[in-house]
């Protein structure tokens, strides 16, 4: 989640203060008119544009949990708490984006949300859009 | 490239930059590239989100369509073209065909009730719908 300074362009925008985005929760905030989703997983802030790629759903409202990995027949494997394979499941009609990158789990080069970095200053939630 | 229901935007007149007045809406964009195979959609799909106003894309295959979409200034009447111009740049940036079937400007990006619809060349299976009689 950190960056070189030379990385942080843009304005930068509090978007919460730390302590009102407990781990577990979705928050929709909106910055200049546009709406996006911050995602606290589990101490790890995520922050997503709030529109499902499919039909535009607002990805706020989606379940955050992890997701079955491609394994051998009769195998299953659960990422758990990979943050690597942490994903929000789209309200509607359960696409899922890794929280990571954006990216749709089943076909990630062809679909995927824009997402944000965003960094702890004091006890600010901020971006720098 | 040939380019196809993209519609005639309103006109800008002589005004070249507009302000944003009062924050931004999503231009939903549906489009069909004539991508010639996988490789080419997934191309097509980068090119598109290497613009850092599209904000989600969906890429079809071949014969698919795309959905994508964009960030544009409220109240702007350049806003759908402002919307197709991703399109168009990924279709000349790799000489495929477009069509636009279309392009709606809403607050929250959720379907598209102010599209305007394609013209009917774009379409030619709208035609059944037609009301006009022999």
């Amino acid at each position: 989640m950190t960056t070189q300074p030379a990385q942080r362009r843009g304005t930068r925008h509090v978007l919460a203060s730390s302590s009102a985005v407990t781990p577990g929760t979705n928050t929709e905030v909106t910055v200049e008119g546009r709406s996006y989703a911050l995602i606290n997983d589990q101490g790890r802030l995520h922050m997503m544009r709030n529109v499902c790629p499919h039909h535009g759903a607002p990805l706020c409202f989606g379940r955050v949990q992890g997701y079955m990995l491609p394994s051998e027949p009769h195998t299953y494997e659960y990422s758990g708490d990979d943050e690597e394979h942490r994903v929000v499941l789209c309200p509607w009609h359960g696409y899922k984006f890794r929280l990571a990158d954006g990216r749709n789990v089943t076909d990630p080069n062809r679909m995927r949300v824009r997402t944000y970095e965003v960094l702890i200053e004091g006890d600010d939630v901020v971006a720098y859009l | 490239m040939r380019l196809l229901g993209a519609g005639l935007p309103p006109t800008n007149g002589s005004v070249v930059h507009r302000r944003v007045r009062d924050g931004w809406d999503v231009a939903t964009v549906v489009a069909e590239f004539e991508v010639a195979d996988h490789a080419q959609s997934l191309r097509v799909a980068e090119l598109l989100f290497d613009d850092e106003r599209v904000l989600t894309v969906r890429v079809g295959g071949r014969g698919d369509r795309s959905v994508y979409r964009v960030d544009v200034p409220r109240g702007d009447p350049s806003a759908r073209r402002l919307g197709a111009e991703p399109a168009v740049r990924a279709a000349q940036a790799l000489g495929i065909d477009l069509r636009f079937v279309r392009i709606g400007i809403t607050r929250d990006g959720l379907g598209d009730p102010e599209g305007d619809p394609p013209p009917a060349e774009a379409v030619p299976w709208a035609a059944k719908n037609s009301t006009a009689g022999p």
